[in-house]
């Protein structure tokens, strides 16, 4: 039995109302480990052969939360969500932290894999007992907030019930209005404030009707290979986490003015520059005011680089949420073109609420904004105005994007699919201002001073696109923090080299290395993944030759700030990709060569690649 | 010989954003870093958390700072990686 | 009157990390075991986290309560000990307790109450380690100021969520 593992997946059909679990052959979690990587290997197993046709909206989607091994033993207890992304028609490890994914394996259970479609909306409720499907139609339509409340108060009352004494709140995935309205890029929500964000799996959960997964469990964590030397690690690892003080004391929602400011490189006005000078939305305006709770943390974690924003007087009153993290803070501040701290936690609650992921509808309102600049969106087609800066109209967009109302319903598909709608609609390419890769909105890390740790290529040439957590360089480094920690599935904020790989080798017994991971493992997921990106369908395909390359924005020069006039080389761009490709043992074009899928042990994957090589 | 130099992050305040290098007989890695070392007036290191790759490819995964350069090769110095 | 050690609880500062459980689950169960932590973290919603502990309360009411007489002071650390041989299960000290804090173990449920680690409790250390100090060791005589915190977990969220939240804590719990 390997060890980290609770050893078995839940497999749910919620056409059927059936319930399996599932046992994955050793050598798969070996090779796949878990989280992101798993997930990729199981929608292969799948849904691979017929990928193209497979809608990411419709019943034969799978909606997949795993943990991995090292969940919970590791610091920092994330789970990963996948399937096929309603954006990228790839596949995306998502990951967000959350006791869930501790419940998860106390209840004796590694993750869930959900098909079909519930007739009415449900939640799953998982226990040491197993998973029950539950009527969740008086949760449907209620907010993070409300969601959060009811369901703790539900389970809690159902486990005190069989238990004697008061029992705690399960762990719980959720979406809100907007996933429920399959808002195409829509997030899997958690703890009120924390996201899924990339992918669009909340869209998907929508579609199953599938309003919550709630997981509480009671046994012990499952046993590891090296139980003393998992105590030492386990002590060491936080010593050295504990040392990482300005993460702890400013977590990154101080990256507002900073990141503008020094590296030139936060988004302002849908990227039209990439730099401000607002001293007012520096750190100090959110900390002092807002701030409630100066260090909050997930299940293990003391990096606890959380922190926790209310709002205590005034019309917002009440308004709950993060401190909020850099990317909320730049894309629902100046990317909006506000500059306010107070209008930035506001809008933070409001999106957390509607389960919305931050980062891709803030780029997706922020679009429709410049469309409105420009006066191609016009008052009429949205009912307002739409000015930068205008926090109530933002709040308005949001809801209405949520209930796909009006242009709402239109915006509602994400950036790309609703530039390609509004320049069909209009009849002048919108596709300019689209500041996504593969369907993915771009996280708030520009590429154009140079300055931030994104490369030229850190989107262009990445199967999961404009997620910024999980950037391309040399396909090697960059397996080692975004790949492992997505599917080890631990935080990547605390990710320690070496004790992250010792602590891997002591809870699984298996020879894991770093250098191992990164051209072996690693090599093997993202391939798949760009398999996945490959193929795509059904309603849109990427083309190679067009698609693998930064957003048109980025090759536009920078108007402002210490970097005026740099942008992305396309020479640059052009050779470092090549040079990606080739590290990856893919064709210049990005297409997995043959002997790459053989060494990797994925020659099933090669009747489907052949005909795209030259 | 000459090779084409990138420098990314925080290091291209000290050194620009493209440089042309040239270099004597058996260049490596370690003697262009050390030439970038010190026109840049500080000491760039592989382990002190700079990325040095060679056309493309991580130098750990090459000869490490024995690395043989070549004329014409691109040399790219990359921040460490982060996000949030 | 002695001095022993006992555990000051400030639950504004807690992060909900719930490394205090893992310390106390690997010291008495040897692995990591939230449910058999003698600590218990509630949060009934996001930020408001209740430290859910025993307070050794100065009339020791589940001593009293316990049929069987499973349950004694320790004569130096003045926690409550557990006889798990006597101990049935019948969760009279569950209710007799204020805050219901003893519990029934989820291996083999007897009544399971925090010993103080026999008087260098490993809770307290990794959360002042990580400088939360949301849990400290202090030393002091047994009082009955003890027993005001053994209290029902949701009461005192409320107070936890009205104390962050303002007027809005009052709907969240």
């Amino acid at each position: 039995m390997p060890r980290g593992y609770a050893g078995k997946i839940l497999d749910v059909d919620l056409t059927e109302g059936r319930i399996r679990e599932v046992k994955l052959p050793w050598k798969t979690l070996e090779d796949f480990f878990g989280g992101r990587g798993l997930a990729a290997k199981i929608l292969w197993d799948r849904l691979g052969d017929h990928w193209s046709e497979v809608d990411p909206l419709g019943p034969e989607n799978l909606l997949i939360a795993l943990t991995g091994p090292l969940t919970a033993f590791y610091p920092g207890s994330r789970v990963c969500v996948s399937g096929k992304s309603p954006l990228s028609n790839g596949v995306v490890g998502s990951t967000t932290s959350t006791e869930f994914a501790m419940e998860l394996k106390a209840a004796g259970y590694d993750g869930v894999i959900v098909s079909g479609r519930a007739e009415k909306p449900v939640y799953l409720l998982i226990t040491d007992e197993g998973c029950d499907i539950r009527d969740a139609g008086h949760l449907w339509g209620k907010t993070g907030e409300e969601t959060i409340r009811l369901l703790n108060r539900e389970v809690r009352e159902e486990l005190q019930r069989s238990r004697r004494g008061p029992q705690r709140e399960p762990g719980i995935l959720y979406i809100g209005p907007a996933g429920e309205n399959r808002v195409r890029n829509a997030a899997v929500m958690t703890k009120l404030f924390h996201a899924a964000g990339y992918g669009g799996y909340g869209a998907v959960m929508g579609s199953k009707n599938l309003k919550a997964i709630a997981a509480k469990g009671f046994s012990p964590l499952p046993e590891v290979a090296a139980p003393e030397t998992v105590k030492i690690l386990w002590r060491e690892v936080h010593r050295e986490l504990i040392k990482r003080d300005r993460m702890r004391r400013w977590g990154t929602g101080y990256g507002g003015y900073y990141v503008a400011a020094d590296t030139s490189s936060e988004p302002v006005r849908n990227w039209q520059e990439e730099w401000h000078d607002e001293r007012r939305f520096g750190g100090p305006n959110f900390q002092f005011r807002f701030w409630v709770k100066p260090y909050h943390a997930d299940f293990n974690c003391t990096t606890s680089c959380m922190k926790i924003s209310c709002i205590k007087t005034g019309r917002w009153k009440g308004d709950i949420t993060d401190m909020p993290d850099y990317e909320l803070e730049a894309y629902l501040g100046p990317n909006l073109g506000i500059f306010n701290p107070e209008d930035v936690v506001h809008l933070s609650a409001v999106i957390d609420n509607l389960g919305h992921s931050g980062i891709n509808i803030g780029n997706t309102m922020a679009f429709a904004a410049e469309l409105y600049q420009r006066g191609i969106l016009t008052e009429e087609d949205l009912g307002f105005k739409l000015e930068w800066g205008d926090v109530e109209a933002f709040d308005r967009l949001a809801h209405m994007i949520a209930r796909r109302e009006g242009i709402g319903d239109i915006l509602a598909e994400g950036t790309y699919r609703a530039a390609l709608k509004i320049s069909e609609m209009k009849g002048v390419d919108v596709l300019r201002y689209a500041v996504h890769v593969k369907g993915i909105e771009v996280g708030a890390h520009g590429i154009r001073s140079g300055r931030d740790y994104p490369t030229p290529i850190g989107y262009a040439a990445s199967p999961q696109g404009g997620d910024h957590t999980s950037t391309t360089r040399d396909a090697y480094e960059d397996m080692a923090w975004s790949v492992f920690g997505d599917s080890a599935v631990v935080c990547s904020f605390c990710y320690h080299d070496p004790l992250i790989w010792e602590f891997a080798r002591a809870v699984t017994g298996w020879d894991i290395s770093k250098h191992r991971w990164c051209t072996e493992h690693g090599r093997r997921i993202m391939t798949l993944q760009q398999a996945f990106i490959l193929l795509g369908g059904p309603d849109v395909y990427w083309d190679p030759d067009r698609d693998f390359d930064n957003p048109p924005r980025f090759y536009e020069p920078l108007p402002s700030g210490p970097y005026k006039g740099m942008k992305a080389d396309r020479e640059t761009v052009e050779r470092m990709k090549r040079e990606y490709f080739k590290a990856m043992g893919w064709d210049e074009r990005g297409i997995p060569t043959r002997e790459t899928l053989q060494r990797l042990g994925l020659s099933y994957l090669d009747p489907y690649l052949q005909d795209m090589r030259r | 010989m000459r090779v084409r130099v990138l420098v990314f992050g925080e290091l291209s305040t000290r050194l620009g954003w493209s440089l042309d290098v040239e270099m004597g007989e058996a260049p490596t890695i370690r003697g262009l870093l050390k030439l970038l070392s010190d026109r840049a007036g500080a000491s760039i290191r592989v382990d002190g958390g700079v990325t040095v790759l060679v056309n493309g490819r991580n130098v750990n995964l090459l000869g490490g700072l024995d690395t043989e350069l070549r004329d014409g090769d691109l040399v790219v110095l990359l921040p460490p990686l982060s996000g949030g | 009157m002695e001095r022993t050690v006992w555990i000051v609880r400030d639950h504004l500062r807690c992060t909900g990390c719930r490394r205090c459980e893992i310390a106390c689950s690997l010291h008495h169960e040897g692995r990591i075991w939230p449910e058999a932590s003698r600590i218990r973290i509630f949060m009934p919603f996001p930020g408001v986290e209740v430290i859910h502990l025993c307070a050794q309360c100065d009339d020791y009411p589940c001593v009293e309560a316990c049929p069987v007489e499973a349950l004694r002071v320790d004569e130096r650390t003045k926690a409550v000990l557990v006889d798990r041989e006597k101990c049935t299960g019948c969760g009279a000290c569950i209710e007799a307790c204020p805050g219901h804090i003893p519990f029934l173990h989820p291996g083999d449920g007897k009544a399971t109450i925090c010993d103080l680690c026999g008087g260098d409790p490993e809770c307290v250390k990794v959360c002042v380690e990580a400088g939360y100090r949301a849990i400290y060791a202090v030393e002091e005589e047994v009082n009955v100021n003890r027993k005001l915190f053994a209290r029902p977990p949701l009461e005192v969220a409320q107070d936890i969520a009205v104390n962050l939240y303002g007027e809005k804590g009052l709907e969240v719990i």
